[in-house]
């Protein structure tokens, strides 16, 4: 059998590496019953086209932000909304929680949609980083930022109500954006900063961890109920190893895209973000009240803090 | 010839000919509907313009210039059809004269007719999937556009294109000329 | 399944059917056909994913800039201007008309506007000066093929988008083949003229030259305006269009001869001119889908591969390939079926994206001059009031200087790429 797998990465990428390690490792674990045949560039259409594919059975796994399935469950949405989380083993925790078992639970029931084993297996990033064309020392740098943001309401409002001045603008336009000090930072993952050589124009590079992903491999569930028992096996062994891969392959990537950069010239720190995550706790519980926000978003982020000790 | 030029003689092609002079008008709405998208996206994209010198702007702009492309390209699809801009390479089917044109008056209908039937067909499989918002398209209300509002256009102009094409074979076996863009060479 | 999708979309083209119909159709029996048969909803999905396209809301502006050159008698201006200059020549109109063509092709972003518009008027000025009806229509076709090499270009906003090349580069890689184009038809036009008999102009006077280069200079600066404020990142190519248009706006108030009725013309000409082609996309875009989902590109560069690893032969088929091509399908459904097509196959073999780009749009463009799906032939034969099958036959000649241009940067590819290469940096 023949499973189609849809991605918006091209395939020399390091998680185009990662999809086709996936591959090679479920036709390996599987022994050649279950072969996937990987559909780089947005080569069967963008997210939501994709998605329906998905829904329809002719697409069997896409590899993407869990936050489109939004669309299904509307909480998901909310998956990488800025410094809600302490840090990234708070999201885990949170990824993992039965809160958001249910939302997947919601999205499968609607569309027959579900993540194919654990949600935060596969690492995207793998971290969030800001890139100025200003110092930024610590959160009270971001005051007055003039900030590039896609058009996404509750990340402009966010980083509004953190002080920034949100300029929307399309991706590809950042670099001559800052070039022409249209805007002064953009957030990034880490891995996208030097090919899109914003480092050029924008030499200080803070890692700020705005939001934790992953990659979501989503999976038609009529397609994952066919697969035997043997299988099914192979395909979570495989997906599982891609994640330990991925993990890896983008930590080391990231270094040495950082070492390459800093040798030419960039700055390159690490921000404390807990006054953000404060200060972002008044917003998110007004977004609760008003009823944008689900009020059990906010209590599982609550039960899956650390308690101190 | 157009629908305006021709003359109707039997109570049949008097009726038909009222049902085309009516699908003419309204492709001229929905030619009105596409030059307003296209007005709209022109002036929102140079209100963007004239802002960002002062440093202004506004996100739901982009998304909703986004919104009307799309509608001016599916309310066009109809009047582009009815209105005959669409090119029709014809030297082939003239070198059979009269027969040649009558023949593939037909095959052209049956094409259209084959095209929109399977449009609509998919229209419910289509608004089922199609879920969640365009983003960035905001209401005034706060609320997003739904995706579904997208293609919305696509299926109206579809279904008209089915009944103008209807309408073109009932025509036919009326004895009416089809409807031609004007061409005057060699005058 | 690549016979099926070309014979029926060949085949319904020649039966009468309108292209974008045609397309229509040739995608659903291709799904049909298909191991797809029971995913028609794809149809309709893949047309909405066709249309949302960013990069494409440029289309109408560029094409709405030249629509509203012919409206405001700016286009007038841009001839006058060209007859100043050169109408003393030998056969100096049939000079204007390629020069008219280069200046116009500046501002507006399509071939259309130049054959209707511009092209109405060079027709009318040649033939009451004593050219022949089928000569005049055909120089017209043959430079109205400038247009979309120049920047602003509908169809390399087009191609950029589909090879995920920059719009920027694409229109400075454009710009030294547009005029290499001109030059050539004007040679071609120079060694015509010393063995036959043309018509001749006196040489216009100084003061002739200084008035109409007044005018003409609103004109010449306006593709500066567009091609800097794009370079410089000042605005984004769909904004570039809009300030094409609002420039050409201000211009015809200017002159006073923008009128609310010429201004409403220009749009409504526009917006179907747009639907005709975002409906061919709409329906290339679920073609293409199809074509991707049984990884046809694959086959293809696989079978070609074997065929043959010499780059300058696989070249030397590529421009065969596309000149065939181009004289059965306008260029829009053309390059988006080729386009996606032919990438692993350019990328294997080495060439540049940029390269390619500029090679498959004049190699298409040249189509519009040909029969049986010469658009701009259609065009002129109705403006210039000539019968079709005579521009058609006074056209063949001329074709031969774009082929050697075509040649000439499929062989040379730095013709194309060291502007873009000077101004943006090369290519990472
Ligand atoms: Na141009
Ligand atoms: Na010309």
């Amino acid at each position: 059998e023949t499973w189609r797998m849809a991605t918006k990465m091209p395939v020399d990428s390091p998680e185009g590496k990662v999809f086709q390690h996936f591959a090679d490792l479920t036709e390996k674990y599987t022994g050649g019953a279950l072969t996937i045949q990987v559909y780089p560039n947005e080569q069967l259409g963008k997210e939501d086209a994709v998605l329906e594919q998905l829904q329809a059975g002719i697409v069997q796994i896409y590899a993407e932000g869990f936050g489109y399935m939004k669309k299904w469950e509307p909480s998901l949405g909310w998956l990488s909304a800025p410094f809600v989380f302490d840090d990234y083993d708070h999201w885990r925790r949170f990824m993992q929680s039965d809160t958001v078992k249910g939302w997947f639970d919601e999205a499968r029931e609607q569309a027959g949609v579900m993540p194919l084993g654990d949600p935060t297996a596969v690492l995207r990033g793998p971290y969030r980083v800001m890139v100025s064309n200003v110092p930024i020392k610590s959160a009270a740098g971001i005051e007055g930022l003039k900030l590039r943001m896609h058009e996404n309401k509750v990340a402009i409002e966010a980083w509004d109500h953190l002080g920034a001045e949100v300029i929307t603008l399309p991706w590809t336009e950042v670099y001559q954006g800052i070039s022409k000090n249209i805007v002064q930072a953009v957030n990034s993952p880490v891995a996208l900063v030097e090919s899109m050589r914003f480092n050029e124009v924008a030499p200080y590079i803070t890692r700020n961890d705005e939001y934790w992903q992953s990659v979501g491999f989503m999976v038609n569930e009529g397609a994952y109920e066919a697969l035997g028992e043997e299988e099914r096996a192979g395909l979570l062994k495989a997906y599982a190893e891609a994640g330990e891969y991925s993990r890896k392959l983008m930590f080391d990537t990231a270094d040495e895209s950082i070492a390459r950069m800093e040798k030419a010239g960039a700055t390159f720190t690490t921000m404390d973000t807990s006054p953000l995550v404060k200060k972002m706790q008044g917003f998110y519980e007004a977004k609760a009240k008003s009823g944008e926000l689900p009020q059990a978003f906010l209590d599982a982020v609550e039960e899956t803090r650390a308690k101190p000790e | 010839m157009t629908p305006q030029e021709y003359v109707p003689e039997s109570p049949l092609q008097r009726a038909l000919h009222r049902a085309d002079l009516a699908v003419w008008s309204l492709g001229g709405v929905f030619g009105l509907l596409a030059n307003f998208c296209l007005l709209v996206m022109l002036l929102l994209t140079a209100t963007t313009i004239v802002l960002r010198p002062f440093d202004l702007s506004f996100y739901w702009i982009w998304p909703w210039t986004m919104v009307f492309f799309i509608w001016l390209s599916f309310f066009g699809f109809f009047a582009m059809y009815v209105r005959l801009k669409d090119v029709r390479v014809d030297f082939l089917a003239a070198r059979f004269g009269p027969a040649g044109m009558a023949a593939t008056r037909i095959v052209s209908d049956v094409a259209t007719l084959v095209v929109v039937v399977v449009i609509l067909w998919q229209l419910p499989a289509v608004l089922a999937t199609s879920r969640g918002v365009f983003d960035g398209a905001i209401l005034p209300q706060g609320a997003e556009l739904p995706r579904q509002a997208l293609s919305i256009p696509l299926f109206v102009s579809a279904f008209l294109i089915l009944l103008a094409a209807l309408l073109d074979v009932a025509k036919l076996f009326a004895g009416m000329p089809e409807n031609v863009a004007e061409s005057h060479p060699e005058s | 399944m690549a016979y099926i999708l070309f014979g029926a979309f060949i085949g319904l083209i020649l039966l009468r059917v309108p292209i974008s119909i045609a397309i229509g159709m040739a995608t659903v029996l291709t799904f049909l056909t298909s191991d797809f048969s029971n995913a028609l909803q794809i149809i309709p999905q893949q047309m909405l994913e066709g249309v949302n396209k960013a990069s494409l809301t440029a289309v109408p502006f560029f094409i709405m800039a030249g629509n509203l050159m012919n409206a405001t008698g700016v286009t007038e201006r841009i001839f006058a201007f060209a007859n100043a200059l050169v109408g003393h020549m030998k056969a100096g109109l049939a000079q204007v008309n390629v020069l008219s063509s280069m200046i116009f092709a500046g501002i507006s972003g399509a071939a259309v506007a130049d054959c209707a518009g511009l092209g109405a008027i060079e027709i009318k000025a040649m033939r009451e000066s004593g050219y022949k009806a089928d000569f005049a229509a055909a120089i017209t076709v043959a430079s109205s093929v400038i247009g979309p090499l120049i920047p602003p270009s509908v169809g390399l906003v087009i191609y950029a988008f589909l090879a995920q090349v920059s719009i920027e580069r694409m229109f400075l890689a454009g710009l030294v083949p547009g005029i290499l184009v001109g030059v050539a038809l004007m040679i071609y036009v120079r060694l015509r003229a010393s063995y036959e008999d043309f018509p001749t102009q006196p040489r216009a006077t100084v003061s002739e030259i200084v008035a109409t280069t007044r005018h003409g200079f609103l004109a010449l600066v306006a593709p500066a305006i567009i091609l800097g404020s794009i370079m410089w990142g000042f605005v984004t190519a769909t904004e570039a269009g809009v300030l094409a248009c609002v420039y050409c706006i201000a211009l015809g108030l200017w002159y006073r001869e923008l009128t609310f009725a010429g201004f409403w013309k220009a749009l409504s000409d526009t917006a179907m001119m747009t639907a005709v082609i975002m409906i061919i996309i709409a329906f290339s875009i679920a073609m293409g889908w199809l074509l991707a989902i049984d990884r046809v590109p694959q086959q293809l560069a696989d079978a070609t591969f074997a065929l043959t690893d010499d780059k300058s032969v696989f070249l030397a088929l590529l421009l065969v390939f596309i000149i065939l091509v181009g004289c059965v399908v306008e260029g829009v459904p053309a390059k988006l079926i080729l386009v996606p097509t032919l990438l692993p196959l350019i990328d294997g073999y080495g060439i540049d994206r940029v390269h390619f780009g500029i090679i498959i749009q004049l190699g298409l463009l040249i189509g519009i001059a040909t029969p049986p799906m010469g658009i701009g032939l259609y065009i002129v034969s109705e403006v210039g009031r000539v019968r079709f099958e005579k521009v058609t036959m006074a056209v063949l000649p001329m074709l031969l200087p774009l082929f050697a241009v075509l040649v000439l940067i499929t062989y040379l590819p730095q013709i194309v790429t060291f502007l873009p290469d000077l101004v943006l940096g090369p290519q990472n």
